[in-house]
């Protein structure tokens, strides 16, 4: 027994031989061969039909248990991965097969027209073009055959690809190094035809650093670099969300969620968002409260802490701690009225521009107001759909009957939330309003709020992949003349003239978090002070 | 060891970015500062990661936030949120690759587009090591960082030379910056700190707009 598990384990690293060298530096796979459970190659080609048909119900049983054994791994993942249907049969794949390595040849020589280097063994690390597109004396392998084309779209197109390919190089030498496989150049190459092809074909996405290490693994499983490249694509398509771009949502995330998390509960999810070095300090219990004390808007908060909110929170007064975890640094109450009053009256609401002097105008849009606020600017836009409508006069209906109809005093939330019993979505709803009302109108307790914003609030199943920036922007310009009555968006406006008049003071910054974090009663006070002329006129620092 | 105490005892906390071309080393930088690690079989950074340590400037602990990020331009979608907030910078090229250093003007326009004019800015030669394939002088770079008022240092990752110095300049720097500026205002808590405009073309504000071009 003893020998079989050794002769399975050995077997299992010829696949993959590492660098001696490397050795110890190279975690351990926890992929482990396991007779009975893995899918071998005998089961896996009994398990097609005479004609060529995939039975795919019993093998995914199989490899969902024990894995897929490597020598028919790439011939598994080309079906795991769309290049064929399970009902193709042998003939149709042999079809298909031929006719992608023909498209890739074909694509493969248009590219080698342009850059000779591509197919010849060879890579590039360095630059053929310079920044404005012209080519680089004595660059290796960037002398192109083809004529210059006229066409100003297609000539940019070819610069911005040249462009990329030095980068796909620098990446493929730092690619699987431990691998003995990627100690010969030609493999290396292999890769960079590859990813150098697919920025081509697909120039929207182009290059990104991270495709070689989606695209490593197929390089090594098939010999034919179509095949490979074909498996690739798939594979490209089915990570295209997560490939495609940066999620400048979750980098929000990623500065923010210190503060909203803690090591207790901290789940697997968020603390994938950390890099690699800060992942450890979180899971070591490393807390910097201070640094990412951020505002999210009610939805966020609730979404972060509802569960925390629902089950300690016996009084209202623990409520106002939960939250005055999350508000941040500045009573609002305390921001001085005459400023907010004047700023108001710069702001023009068709143009969404706040005037921070005579000659200098801002216009806001709605990532500086989710960064301001730091409140998600995700995909979905709010819009009352007229799908809702029937819903959203159910709701109202509801609110009437709670006597919340229409615009409300936040105190009268206050009460109804401490001393009302109420299930738990009413206890949510009216959460929310109160939470909003403290976020959007922060001036006093009598302040109106609308309780229209519940609907959108009830709405937002996941709050970061909502464009709260841009709804907040919307209701900013709708209630603008009215502002005084609805309170909304005058701390905000406030900040981002604050922002703009800051006085360079090194001593307060914070790291992390949106601007409205970074303020502190103190800053705000003393810029505030600074910026308020002997006649009693804002607007001094010029 | 002093160095490495708990992570939370600190009396200040600066943020300081390393930017530089893909390949540079500006990953393992931040691995041999931050932990002691070298790793010659590093791979690419994705997007943005940080890592902290604590350092003894006079007799105070002073808390590093070292941002790192992906050489990639189309990485640069994030670039004002990684630059908000910066102290300090260390600007890497590699000494074997000529077009590294190139660039590094372009790097430092960038830099100082987005963070304030106090920011602490050192040029870092990293690679040293790598002698027999130098292809920037020592001497091209030290009348470029003279020129644009930057501080220099030669490093290299691999041999652990001078990492630690090029990050305690920087942060003793910043740490200065940081008493001199809250002697100036220090006086009379209202007054303007003297001698400052009031530079709003470059205030981060006017930036943040570029966060987002890829949610848009």
């Amino acid at each position: 027994m003893m020998f079989l598990k050794r002769t399975t384990q050995a077997e299992l690293d010829a696949f993959y031989p590492v660098r001696p060298e490397c050795q110890d530096s190279v975690p351990k796979p926890r992929f482990k061969l396991r007779t009975g459970k893995t899918l071998s190659a005998r089961r896996w080609h009994s398990s097609f039909s005479e004609e060529g048909q995939l039975d795919i119900a019993k093998v995914l049983r199989r490899i969902q248990r024990g894995g897929v054994h490597p020598s028919i791994r790439g011939a598994v993942w080309e079906f795991l991965l769309g290049c064929y249907g399970p009902n193709s049969t042998f003939d149709d794949r042999s079809l298909i097969r031929q006719r992608r390595r023909e498209q890739y040849d074909e694509w493969k020589a248009e590219c080698k027209k342009m850059v000779p280097v591509i197919g010849s063994g060879k890579f590039l690390t360095t630059p053929i073009v310079t920044d404005d597109g012209q080519p680089i004396e004595g660059a290796p392998g960037a002398q192109s055959d083809q004529q210059q084309n006229n066409d100003a779209v297609f000539e940019k197109k070819v610069i911005q690809w040249k462009q990329v390919l030095p980068q796909i190089g620098l990446d493929v030498v730092r690619t699987d190094q431990p691998l003995v496989f990627y100690q010969n150049e030609r493999n290396q190459a292999k890769l960079w035809n590859i990813l150098s092809i697919y920025a081509w074909e697909d120039s929207d996405i182009s290059y990104v650093q991270g495709m070689n290490d989606i695209c490593s693994p197929m390089v090594v499983l098939f010999e034919n670099e179509a095949d490979a490249y074909w498996c690739f694509e798939r594979a490209m398509r089915r990570l295209l969300m997560w490939a495609m771009e940066y999620n400048p949502n979750t980098f929000l995330l990623y500065e923010t969620s210190a503060a909203a998390e803690t090591t207790a509960n901290i789940s697997e999810k968020l603390l994938k968002q950390y890099g690699k070095y800060e992942r450890n300090n979180v899971r070591t219990g490393f807390k910097d409260y201070q640094s990412g004390l951020a505002v999210f808007l009610a939805a966020s908060i609730l979404e972060n802490k509802h569960k925390r909110i629902l089950k300690e929170a016996k009084g209202l007064d623990d409520v106002v701690e939960i939250l005055g975890d999350v508000t941040g640094n500045i009573d609002a109450k305390k921001i001085d009225q005459s400023l907010i009053s004047w700023i108001a009256s710069r702001f023009d609401p068709v143009t969404h521009s706040l005037k921070i002097r005579e000659d200098l105008t801002t216009v806001l849009d709605s990532e500086m107001v989710g960064w301001v606020l730091g409140v998600p600017s995700g995909d979905i836009l709010f819009y009352p759909e007229k799908a809702y409508y029937e819903e959203f006069k159910q709701l109202k209906k509801i609110y009437k009957e709670n006597s919340l109809c229409g615009a409300i005093k936040r105190s009268k939330v206050y009460h109804k939330l401490c001393f009302e019993k109420y299930n738990k979505s009413m206890f949510k709803q009216l959460f929310l309003l109160y939470t909003l009302g403290v976020l959007l109108c922060p001036m006093d307790n009598k302040t109106w709020i609308s309780s229209s914003h519940v609907y959108y609030l009830n709405n937002a199943s996941n709050a970061y992949e909502y464009n709260w920036g841009r709804y907040m922007l919307e209701w900013l310009t709708k209630y603008s003349d009215n502002w005084e009555v609805l309170g909304c968006g005058a701390l905000l406006l406030a900040i981002i003239y604050l922002d703009r008049i800051r006085h360079a003071s090194i001593v307060d910054w914070k790291v992390n978090g949106c601007r409205i974090c970074e303020w502190t009663q103190d800053s705000v006070d003393k810029t505030i002070k600074s910026d308020h002329s002997h006649q009693g006129h804002y607007g001094k620092s010029k | 060891m002093a160095a490495y105490r708990a992570e939370d005892d600190y009396d200040y906390l600066f943020k300081v970015v390393l930017i530089g071309d893909s390949g540079v080393g500006k990953s393992n930088l931040l691995s041999r500062f931050t932990r002691n690690e070298f790793n010659l079989e590093s791979k690419s950074t994705i997007g943005v990661e940080f890592a902290t340590r604590s350092i003894h400037v006079d007799d105070k602990i002073v808390k590093a936030q070292i941002w790192d990020t992906a050489g990639q331009e189309r990485y640069r979608a994030i670039t004002s949120a990684y630059y908000r907030g910066a102290v300090g910078a260390l600007l890497v090229y590699d000494v074997t690759r000529h077009v590294t250093f190139e660039n590094i003007e372009r790097w430092l326009k960038e830099l100082r587009d987005h963070t304030d004019s106090s920011i602490v800015i050192m040029l870092v030669a990293n690679k040293a090591d790598l002698r027999h394939l130098r292809a920037v002088s020592t001497e091209d770079a030290k009348a470029f960082a003279e020129r644009e008022n930057l501080f220099f240092m030669e490093t290299s990752a691999l041999e652990s030379l001078n990492v630690e110095n090029a990050f305690s300049e920087v942060l003793t720097q910043v740490y200065h910056v940081v008493c001199r500026k809250a002697l100036d205002v220090g006086g009379d808590p209202t007054a303007l700190p003297k001698g400052q405009t009031i530079d709003i073309g470059k205030d981060d504000v006017s930036e943040v707009k570029k966060v987002g071009c890829c949610s848009a």
